[in-house]
């Protein structure tokens, strides 16, 4: 246990958070946690913009990269991680509270369904005779809305992208992939989810005479914050006489990877209107000064 | 009674399509000296023909006169002009049909003066504007909103026609073609998959679809797709999605109607995130403008309703808008009967494509026929129809021609 604990070192910002420069979330953290290998920063993750190596740009920003491995020390003193970070939802502000204690980060699964239909013509082709994979994946859309709402707590599904194609005023789309990103903080039941929606649009699309196919993508589990972390954290914030509650976290963060070394936890402070991701970003700052005083006290209960 | 040969059609159809098709397709773009190959050799053929005199008219269109006994004419029309890498059948099918029945009625005398008229650019792939000889004729071309396109070269419509003779600003005197017409007919492959499924070779036309194009914005608000639960999203997507569905629903459940929506995109369109907008495009068709309007009228509704379930807004803004054109119920009774006896057995329906039929019934009873297409596949070089059905198709022609004659010398 360090003899001084200072917020500043709790939230040491891991290096890539967001996962933007180079399609890679959470990098930083993962390569600390060990949850990459020397092939991916090599060779594997290239930034968007040029298509350089992960390597190749750590090197010329003064880096050594041969030297990742060593990266891994910086946890081997930890006793326990604290993550004070904004929601990037509503759920504090539309529910009244100033603090989140986080208990568990939810794990998700990436994907894509891609429908076959057939390309005819929007005046020529009878509804009764058409292959339209458009409408299969209109109704896998809604599907998944529903499964995930009657799913377990936490689990969310979304479909973030799509692409219809030939993308015609005039003609029946004959190709439609969707994106799926389904997440909760229980990794069966998300597996769940993701069979019932792949199976649901095999259905939809045999039913006019598709055929639709799911591949996966990225995935990573839940993670179940530590128990003692959360509830000193719990504590700590009953003490302050604020509004709080316990809640998961639908966002994935680095803490995600320090919690495979160091016990962690998270905090959630209010952001307005949950926006996040843009430049209307915005936390009131005595809730900002709320979070690092629960935290603090935690930090002071646990040491 | 010498009887139109199908056969001669077909060979005909082959011999043009050698002379103005490469391995691609065919190449018979409006306006170009491929047209007008194609133009030549259907000038050659009329040649051949005793009685029948052929003239250009002011808006391009070319016609060939047998004259009758009578200055009422019937006309029977196509267009040779075709998409590039287009199929050899769509436009020239009817116009090599159309001239192997002349060749027949020229062979004795006719009690109604029967004439050819081989549209000038049906297709509007060169500049955009489709039906234009046909529209001069009809009475609904505006010279001042065509004079200024431009095909990808970026040259004029206006120069580019005129190399050919035509004075844009002159082209609505082509109204004067049709003071004398008492009926149009054409033949046409279907360009759609329903005679085949039905095991029909011909089939009636009994108009062409209004058609109603819409783009629609729906607007909530994207986040972050794992952090905000279900209840608290405005998913732009979902609605759309919802809406979709209820546009193909109500069409589905009516006759003779279509709804298609065949653009989609979402906003910011990424897997982590769900969708804060989205614009789809909604394609509507019915051949009775009631039940097109009472599809639109439906289909804003439910757009509304579903978007305000979803916490989202809807904004609909009109692209196109064309009143449905039904063809002449009496053709459309004689046509079925000709069809029925040539075929064996006959259908009514619409035709989801616009034609230059669609031009000629807003002025003179019209009526088309349709031939099956294999797969229902047009505008590409693998379009294609049984000869059997080809020649069996130019024989209704041959005898629809005959029965209207029949029918309105009497008149």
């Amino acid at each position: 246990v360090p003899e001084r604990l200072s917020i500043d070192r709790e939230r040491s910002a891991a290096r890539i958070g967001e996962g933007s420069g180079f399609a890679q979330m959470l990098l930083g953290s993962r390569i600390v946690a060990g949850r990459v290998d020397e092939e991916d920063l090599r060779g594997r993750f290239r930034a968007i913009d040029d298509g350089r190596s992960f390597w190749e740009h750590a090197e010329a920003a003064g880096y050594e990269p041969s030297r990742w491995r060593e990266c891994a020390r910086i946890l081997d003193d930890l006793s326990g991680w604290i993550e004070l970070h904004i929601e990037q939802a509503r759920v504090l502000q539309d529910t009244g509270h100033r603090v989140g204690v986080v208990n568990a980060i939810a794990g998700y699964v990436h994907g894509d369904i891609t429908i076959d239909g057939r390309a005819d013509h929007a005046g020529a082709t009878p509804m009764d005779m058409r292959s339209d994979s458009a409408v299969v994946a209109a109704e896998t859309i809604v599907e998944l809305e529903r499964l995930a709402r009657s799913a377990g707590a936490g689990v969310v599904g979304t479909v973030g992208e799509i692409e219809a194609h030939p993308g015609a005023i005039n003609v029946i789309a004959g190709r439609t992939r969707i994106s799926l990103d389904v997440r909760g903080p229980d990794d069966p039941e998300i597996a769940r989810v993701v069979g019932a929606i792949a199976g649901f649009a095999e259905r939809a699309a045999a039913a006019r005479g598709q055929a639709a196919s799911y591949v996966a993508r990225q995935s990573l589990p839940a993670t179940l914050l530590d128990p003692a972390i959360v509830v000193a954290l719990e504590a700590a914030a009953r003490d302050s006489g604020e509004p709080y509650m316990t809640m998961i976290s639908g966002a994935a963060h680095d803490t995600m990877c320090v919690a495979q070394r160091v016990p962690s936890a998270m905090l959630f402070v209010p952001c307005r209107d949950g926006l996040s991701h843009t430049p209307a970003e915005h936390a009131e700052p005595a809730d900002g000064a709320l979070g690092a005083e629960v935290m603090f006290n935690a930090i002071r209960a646990l040491v | 009674m010498v009887r139109a040969d199908g056969a001669r059609a077909v060979a005909g159809l082959r011999d043009l399509g050698a002379r103005t098709s490469d391995e691609r397709g065919a190449q018979r773009l409006a306006w170009t000296s491929t047209w007008g190959e194609a133009r030549a050799w259907l000038r050659d053929e009329l040649a051949q023909i005793e009685g029948v005199s052929v003239r250009v008219d002011v808006a391009g269109n070319l016609w060939a006169m047998l004259p009758g006994a009578s200055s009422r004419t019937v006309v029977l029309g196509g267009h040779l002009d075709s998409v590039p890498n287009g199929g050899w059948l769509d436009g020239a099918l009817n116009v090599v049909g159309a001239l192997e029945v002349l060749r027949a009625l020229a062979t004795a005398p006719q009690p109604l003066t029967v004439r050819l008229v081989d549209w000038a650019d049906e297709e509007g792939a060169r500049f955009g504007r489709s039906l234009l000889g046909s529209s001069a004729c009809a009475g609904t071309l505006d010279p001042g909103s065509i004079c200024d396109l431009t095909d990808a070269q970026g040259i004029r419509l206006a120069g580019a026609l005129a190399e050919w003779g035509v004075d844009v600003h002159r082209m609505p005197e082509a109204c004067a073609e049709r003071s004398d017409v008492v009926a149009y007919l054409e033949l046409h492959i279907e360009q759609g998959p329903v005679l085949e499924r039905l095991g029909l070779p011909l089939g009636v036309v009994l108009g062409t679809f209004g058609v109603q194009r819409h783009r629609l914005w729906f607007r909530g608000a994207h986040a972050h797709a794992g952090s905000t639960p279900m209840d608290l999203r405005r998913d732009a997507f979902l609605a759309a999605a919802r809406s979709a569905i209820a546009f193909r629903d109500d069409a589905a459940g009516r006759v003779e109607a279509r709804a298609t929506t065949g653009i989609v995109q979402v906003s910011p369109g990424i897997v982590t995130a769900f969708n804060g907008a989205c614009e789809i495009s909604l394609d509507q068709r019915a051949l009775d403008d009631t039940v097109l309007r009472e599809m639109l009228a439906s289909a804003r509704q439910a757009s509304e309703r579903i978007s305000a379930e979803e916490g989202c807004t809807v904004e609909w803004q009109p692209l196109l808008e064309t009143p449905p054109v039904p063809f002449d119920a009496e053709l459309i009774e004689r046509a079925d009967a000709v069809v029925d006896r040539v075929a064996g057995s006959s259908v009514r329906l619409p035709s989801g494509a616009l034609h230059d039929a669609t031009e000629m019934a807003r002025v003179v009873p019209t009526v088309m026929l349709f031939v099956r297409s294999i797969g229902g596949i047009s505008h590409t070089a693998a379009e294609d129809t049984d000869e059997a059905d080809l020649e069996l198709s130019v024989r209704a022609l041959d005898e629809l021609a005959r029965d209207t004659i029949a029918r309105l010398a009497v008149r």
